[in-house]
């Protein structure tokens, strides 16, 4: 039933996660997930580190990823990595522009997980599942 | 002396619990409160340091991030002008960001300007506007200074930011362009943690002049407000902080600022004194409520602990007060105390006692001091009392709480005492023994039954013995069957003797005549005096033989009328007697008393100085008088009494000149009583009061109606007895009797006998001269049959000598009775007196009488005492 919910939940949005084919990661709750794009955590729960890849400011993809995922405005990720940043206590994730590449970048490293449009998606990378609590 | 007592009883005073209670309480309030006030004062102090501490720190470490941020920027700045200017390439950022040598675009706008201030590119999304007209711009055009240049810019949006720029060099430094970062000013006090910095804390970025670029308070970021840049030289220096209020908000802080190395900045970090005093503040408050409380509970308990220790203080007091009460109370006491303690066996049962204390009065029954009986045991110092019943008695008492007392005769040796009267009370754990020695009481108690059943003067037993002697040896005599006598003795003339020569002679002579009979009695024998001179004698064991009895009582007389010797007077003492026998004249002491008082009055009656025994004609003859006495009493009453006259004669002329009234009485059985049986029995019941006075006013009376009826006036005598001459009321009752019949005085005679002068002759005068003073004669009766004195003859008033009729009867043959009358008649004329001659019976004593100049006469011959009526015709 979980898995009915969160693909519902996958499916109704406009972005989604992806990990390289080569990532053994296939699921991930919404909390895995908002920590590692808010600098929480450097490792997948099975251990392997883990770099999260941003889009560009502005981007449809980023404002979606954020409003869905993580539940936070622009204005609210910046000032959290505003003090963050400033106390040097960490760093937001890589940019990685145009949007086309960030499937590529992604495909090669299992490290990267990002987020792309749904329909981008393709056999060269997974979709990572986030459960919903 | 006295202000050494009153401060020493103070020092003790203050020793009390009571006070020193308060007192340490009151010392402890200071502690507290001291303490508090103090402990406020460190911690207000620690305080001041923390906040202090807090904001150097916080300076420091701000100055730490910002250095850090800055240097970033800086070193940001200096890839991208070295990466341009290497590469002159567009590109330039795309590359650099791609290599990660650029600070995250979220935050940082980087951009590259061309000469003319055209974008040449940049890391935002949105498009770049040129920057010729910008004042930092054309700053760099002009000149190439090393570091990066930093400004507030304000975009287009509205939205403001800092700016770091440096300028581009081409070839032989020719400007190539600008190259910038942008960065929100919030970014710079982002790292403001309210935590730390508490909500009214500021967190600041100063520019060269002191003006904010950036400050936060709380969640506030603004922009502007005035702080004192430092000095340069600060920079390597220990950060002060400094309390100081803000302008831009009001607000008091600790604050500090310090300059950054390499940038025209400086960073001012501020903690807000309310905020950092506020925990100080609740610190204070609590401290305060706990002193509070403290104080509170510490009053309330030392004002309880106070009142109790005062309690105990005063019931110590009470208690030493009651101690030292009974302490006093029984040393005064006149009763000796013992405290005794019990002492018990395994059983519980007591077995003996421990005198726990005694006063000195107790250790004065023992004779022996105070010290050597306490501590000892009962059973040990007074064997006995296991005996008496006196240690069954204390355990009874401390057993049951019930209090017993008990007198008894002393069997105790260690006590000095005959008789002792002990209480016992019951206390806890023992008994309180009074011991009281009453031998004094026991002796005086015997004394006072010894005087009450004897007489104080004589020694001899008095009337309470005198039944129980009687039945004691009517009881002896019964067994023995002899009688028992009981004899009444009364002293003749004892009146007299007392009267002549005094009360302690009188005194005397009881005592001797005791004694004299005593010597006569044997053991078995009693001798009572029943007061005045009055004795009855009982004699036990008595043979019936009236001889004997009638010689034992012969004795008793012989022995009374032996001769005394009182004060050089020669005494001669005689005594009338009455017997009465058991068991013939009486079987009980009531009856034996009677008779023998009774044949005691017939003894009087025969003339004294003898012994009569009881026969039942006594009773009779007693009877017969007390009729007559009774008779008399009503005689008065009943009229019963009557007046005859005889006349007095004048003999020469043999006429009338006066009567004497000679009174009669008409009993209603026994028909004329003569004046001589009832007269002495009205004397001896004082019926002659009342008598004689109705006598003087009826002779008054007739005297007055006859002379009222035309008679010729002449003189009445009345004759009066010694007991109502001696009566006060005499004067009295015969001026009534005048006044009231209206006779002159002149008319009235008052007969008195030369015996009654002679008892009390200055009193005699002294009432015959009042009798005279109201005109009233007087006349001596039976003249020479008493003892006169003459000279006092002298002194009486008197008009009459009356002869008595014992001289008048012998005339004129005795020649001794002539003699006498004849002495008397002359001694009468000598000293102007009436003489009258009274009992005239012959007609010889008459003659004689007129030969020998004796005026006047009474007598059968003459007149015999008759009616008034008949009085007339004579």
């Amino acid at each position: 039933m979980l898995m009915a919910a969160a693909c519902q939940f996958a499916m109704a949005q406009d972005v989604v996660l992806v990990v390289s084919r080569k990532c053994s990661v296939s699921s991930l709750t919404q909390e895995q997930v908002a920590d590692i794009f808010l600098g929480k955590t450097s490792t997948f729960p099975n251990g392997a580190s883990v770099i999260p890849i941003d889009q560009q400011e502005g981007t449809g993809e980023r404002e979606a990823f954020y409003h869905h995922f993580i539940g936070k405005t622009e204005a609210q990720v910046r000032t959290y990595w505003s003090k963050i940043v400033f106390t040097g206590k960490g760093y937001p994730p890589i940019e990685v522009v145009p949007p086309e590449r960030v499937k590529r970048v992604i495909r090669d490293n299992p490290n990267y997980i990002g987020y792309i449009k749904r329909r981008d998606v393709d056999a060269s990378v997974k979709v990572v599942v986030v459960l919903h609590p | 002396m006295r202000h050494a007592s009153s401060i020493h009883k103070l020092a003790s005073r203050a020793q009390e619990p009571y006070v020193l209670f308060p007192a340490f309480a009151v010392l402890l309030l200071i502690v507290i409160w001291v303490g508090c006030l103090y402990v406020i004062r460190v911690e207000q102090a620690a305080a001041e340091k923390k906040a202090s501490d807090s904001a150097i720190d916080l300076v420091e470490t701000y100055e730490a991030q910002m250095i850090r941020n800055l240097g970033r920027i800086d070193q940001a700045l200096g890839t991208v002008k070295y990466a341009y200017e290497t590469s002159h390439s567009p590109g330039t950022l795309t590359i650099l960001k791609e290599r990660r040598l650029l600070p995250p675009s979220i935050l940082f706008t980087i951009a590259i300007y061309d000469q003319h201030g055209n974008p040449v590119g940049g890391t935002s999304a949105a498009p770049l506007a040129p920057i010729s007209g910008q004042p930092y711009f054309r700053n760099h055009l002009a000149a190439d200074v090393p570091g990066p240049t930093v400004q507030r810019v304000n975009l287009a949006d509205g939205k403001i930011k800092l700016l770091f720029s440096r300028r581009l060099n081409g070839e032989n430094g020719k400007f190539l362009g600008v190259a910038q970062i942008s960065v929100d000013p919030a970014y710079f006090t982002s790292g403001y943690e309210m935590a730390r910095l508490g909500k009214r804390g500021v967190l600041g970025l100063l520019d060269k002049d002191g003006i904010f670029l950036v400050r936060q308070t709380g969640d506030t970021v603004s922009v502007g407000g005035h702080a004192h840049p430092p000095s340069e030289a600060s920079r390597l220096e220990k950060t002060s902080i400094v309390l100081e209020t803000h302008e831009w908000d009001g607000e008091q802080r600790y604050a500090g600022v310090r300059p950054l190395f390499g940038f025209p900045l400086s960073v001012l970090v501020g903690l807000s004194k309310t905020e950092q005093f506020d925990e100080f503040h609740a610190s204070e408050r609590a401290y305060f409520y706990w002193a509070m409380l403290a104080s509170f509970i510490l009053v309330a308990m030392a004002a309880i602990l106070s009142r109790y220790a005062w309690q105990l203080s005063e019931t110590r007091r009470r208690t030493r007060k009651d101690q030292e009460t009974f302490y006093a109370a029984s040393e005064a006491s006149m009763d000796a105390m013992f405290v005794l303690r019990s002492v018990f066996d395994g059983g519980g049962h007591i077995v003996d006692f421990t005198l726990e204390s005694a006063n000195n009065r107790a250790a004065g029954l023992f004779r022996i001091p105070k010290e050597a009986i306490i501590g000892r045991k009962v059973g040990d110092m007074l064997p006995q009392v296991h005996e008496n019943g006196i240690f069954k008695d204390l355990v009874d008492v401390s057993t049951t709480g019930e209090a017993r007392e008990h007198e008894w005769k002393n069997d105790l040796p260690m006590l000095r005492a005959a008789w002792l009267h002990r209480q016992v009370v019951a206390v806890e754990d023992g008994v309180i023994v009074i011991l009281r020695d009453i031998s004094e009481r026991k002796r005086a108690e015997a004394r006072i039954v010894h005087m009450a059943h004897h007489d104080a003067l004589t020694g001899l037993p008095n009337r309470s013995l005198l039944e129980d002697r009687i039945q004691q040896a009517i009881l002896v005599s019964q067994r023995s069957g002899q009688s028992v006598m009981v004899a009444f003795m009364d002293l003749d003339n004892f009146k007299f003797i007392n009267d002549c020569l005094g009360h302690a002679a009188g005194d005397e002579l009881l005592k001797a005549v005791a004694k004299r009979i005593q010597k006569n009695l044997r053991q078995t024998d009693t001798i009572v005096r029943l007061g005045g001179d009055e004795f009855v004698i009982v004699l036990s064991s008595q043979q019936e033989h009236s001889d004997a009895l009638a010689a034992t009582f012969s004795k008793i007389r012989a022995a009374i009328s032996e001769p005394l010797f009182l004060a050089e007077n020669k005494i001669e003492v005689t005594a009338s007697m009455g017997v009465a026998v058991y068991p013939n004249d009486g079987m009980d002491s009531g009856t034996l008393l009677m008779h023998a008082d009774a044949a005691m009055y017939q003894a009087k009656a025969l003339g004294r100085n003898n012994c009569q025994f009881f026969t039942p004609e006594i009773n009779g003859r007693i009877r017969e008088k007390m009729a007559l006495q009774d008779g008399l009493r009503v005689a008065l009453g009943r009229e019963e009494f009557t007046l005859m006259y005889q006349p007095q004669v004048d003999i020469r002329l043999g006429r009338i000149v006066g009567v004497e009234a000679l009174i009669r009485w008409r009993h209603p059985l026994r028909g004329m009583v003569s004046s001589h049986d009832f007269i002495a029995l009205a004397e001896e019941t004082g019926l002659i009061g009342p008598i004689g006075e109705w006598v003087l006013h009826t002779a008054c009376r007739q005297n007055k109606a006859w002379q009222d009826a035309g008679l010729p006036a002449i003189t009445i005598a009345v004759n009066v007895s010694p007991r109502q001459f001696k009566d006060n009321s005499l004067l009295a009752h015969v001026e009534r009797a005048l006044k009231e019949t209206g006779l002159e005085a002149r008319h009235l005679c008052i007969e008195v006998t030369e015996s009654m002068l002679m008892q009390n002759p200055a009193r005699a005068i002294a009432t015959m001269e009042a009798l005279q003073a109201m005109g009233v004669t007087l006349s001596i009766d039976d003249f020479g049959t008493g003892y006169s004195n003459l000279s006092a003859l002298k002194s009486f008033p008197i008009s009459t000598l009356k002869i008595d009729q014992s001289f008048i009867g012998g005339l004129p043959s005795s020649e001794d009775d002539c003699a006498i009358a004849k002495t008397i008649i002359a001694l009468g004329r000598q000293m102007n007196m009436r003489i009258l001659a009274e009992g005239i019976e012959t007609t010889g004593q008459l003659a004689f009488l007129r030969e020998n100049g004796c005026n006047e006469g009474q007598g059968f011959l003459l007149c015999p005492p008759s009616p008034p009526r008949r009085l007339r015709t004579c």
